[in-house]
């Protein structure tokens, strides 16, 4: 896929190549703010306003990395959403993903891919401990953590996603990790043997 | 040996198992795992740690994020505010440094000429004065003209204008001093000063003084409404303060645009 051809086209006017890199890109971009903002409904919105933002600001783009740029719309689109909520704060009608095990409605009941069951429960566990963990820190630090360890991206292009320098990245990535070791260690116990983080000598 | 770790080395340890450290702080950071048991064991956690981040499932989109062309513009539009604030702020920069500039030199002749107008104004109150002292007027003279400030504040009169002569003065008690019969040695104020020829109106003799018709009747103040002090406003200084405070603006949000973008 040529990023910069489906750019150029997008800039004329041509919404078709627009959305090729819109799909491109959605589900990093929805993993992304699922992670900092720890809800569904609010991730959702946060993406689409952000591939809107995208859209309308293609000529900001001045080449380089579009998925930085594409996070860096996300990442934004986050604050503005965290600012909005606690201007705003909600109480979900429906109940949470995380009151809802014992429904039998759930979505965590249906068949899926995992190979055992043991597996997804220890995922799930996982999962849980590190979006609890996550939810501590504060945005600035949870972006980071979640743009270079959860996505893999380099410290680069978190540096042009988050808008800030490489040395920015460094600092708060090392302090993100401290935190998230120590709130961690406090699910010691629930965690499977191979995720606990004293297990290793 | 141990020791405790500061954030530097923790910071050393997070680039080191990302791959992000010099030749130099690489073997840095080899030296100190091999000699420092707690460096190690920071180490094995920060590596299960970015184990367990890398297993988090990755979430897919629950729906399609594609733009319609009822939600999308026409076309992306052109990123036109942040260069139109640029602009503001240029301009209303060089219009504040060349009112800066403005206002020094013209502040300055200005002020030359406000530091002159004062001694001008001295000069020709001086002169006036000499002038007026020159010329003769009426006076309030003490002693001869009878009753002349006498009986201030009486219950016969307003006290203004006084009552009427000594010789015609009511008795209160208190016996009519005449300045000629005054004890040697004392001097009356009069003396030696020109004394004007006493005349029947006292309105001419003091100035301000209603004629003797008036007497008696209650005087009415003057309407004339006294003259507020003005609040003089230095609408230069407003001038510069409010441009320089635009210009900032401008850049600042200029600024802020193209970093959001």
């Amino acid at each position: 896929m040529d990023e910069i051809a489906l750019v150029n086209s997008a800039l004329k006017g041509e919404l078709d190549a627009f959305n090729r890199l819109v799909l491109a890109y959605q589900d990093m971009a929805f993993n992304v703010a699922y992670r900092i903002l720890g809800d569904d409904d609010q991730a959702q919105d946060a993406t689409q306003n952000a591939f809107l933002s995208a859209y309308k600001n293609l000529r900001a783009f001045r080449g380089g990395s579009f998925k930085a740029w594409v996070m860096r719309m996300v990442t934004n689109s986050c604050y503005d959403e965290l600012r909005r909520k606690q201007r705003h704060p909600t109480t979900p009608i429906e109940p949470t993903r995380e009151n809802n095990d014992d429904d039998l409605d759930s979505s965590d009941w249906l068949p899926s891919d995992d190979p055992t069951p043991e597996v997804s429960m220890e995922q799930a566990e996982v999962e849980h401990a590190i979006q609890h963990c996550l939810e501590r820190l504060t945005p600035d630090f949870r972006a980071v953590v979640v743009l270079v360890d959860i996505q893999g991206m380099d410290y680069d292009e978190a540096a042009k996603s988050i808008d800030s320098p490489l040395g920015t990245v460094k600092s708060r990535l090392a302090r993100a990790r401290l935190s998230l070791r120590d709130c961690l260690r406090g699910f010691e116990e629930l965690l499977p043997a191979e995720y606990r983080l004293e297990g290793e000598k | 040996m141990s020791r405790s770790l500061s954030f530097k080395d923790y910071q050393l340890l997070s680039a080191y198992m990302d791959g992000r450290t010099s030749t130099r702080e690489k073997a840095r950071v080899e030296a100190m795992l091999a000699a420092d048991a707690d460096f190690q064991k920071t180490y094995n956690e920060f590596s299960r740690l970015k184990r367990m981040m890398k297993a988090v499932p990755s979430v897919k989109a629950p729906r399609n994020f594609t733009l319609s062309a009822t939600v999308a513009p026409q076309k992306p539009q052109r990123f036109l505010l942040a260069p139109a604030l640029n602009y503001a702020a240029l301009v209303t920069a060089i219009l504040f440094v060349f009112l800066f500039a403005g206002s020094r030199f013209w502040g300055t002749s200005f002020a030359a000429k406000q530091a002159e107008a004062p001694q001008a104004m001295m000069l020709s109150a001086s002169d006036e004065s000499a002038a007026a002292e020159s010329t003769l007027v009426p006076m309030i003279t003490w002693g001869h003209v009878g009753g002349l400030g006498g009986r201030g504040g009486g219950a016969g009169g307003s006290g203004l204008g006084g009552g009427p002569s000594v010789a015609a003065a009511p008795d209160y008690g208190v016996e009519a001093v005449n300045p000629e019969t005054m004890v040697q040695g004392t001097k009356s104020p009069t003396e030696g000063t020109q004394t004007p020829e006493p005349t029947g109106d006292i309105s001419q003799l003091i100035l301000g003084l209603p004629d003797e018709s008036a007497q008696g009747k209650q005087l009415s103040e003057s309407n004339t409404p006294i003259e507020s002090q003005r609040v003089t406003v230095n609408w230069l200084l407003v001038g510069e303060i409010g441009l320089a405070v635009l210009a900032v603006g401008f850049a600042v949000a200029a600024f802020l645009l193209r970093k959001r973008h």
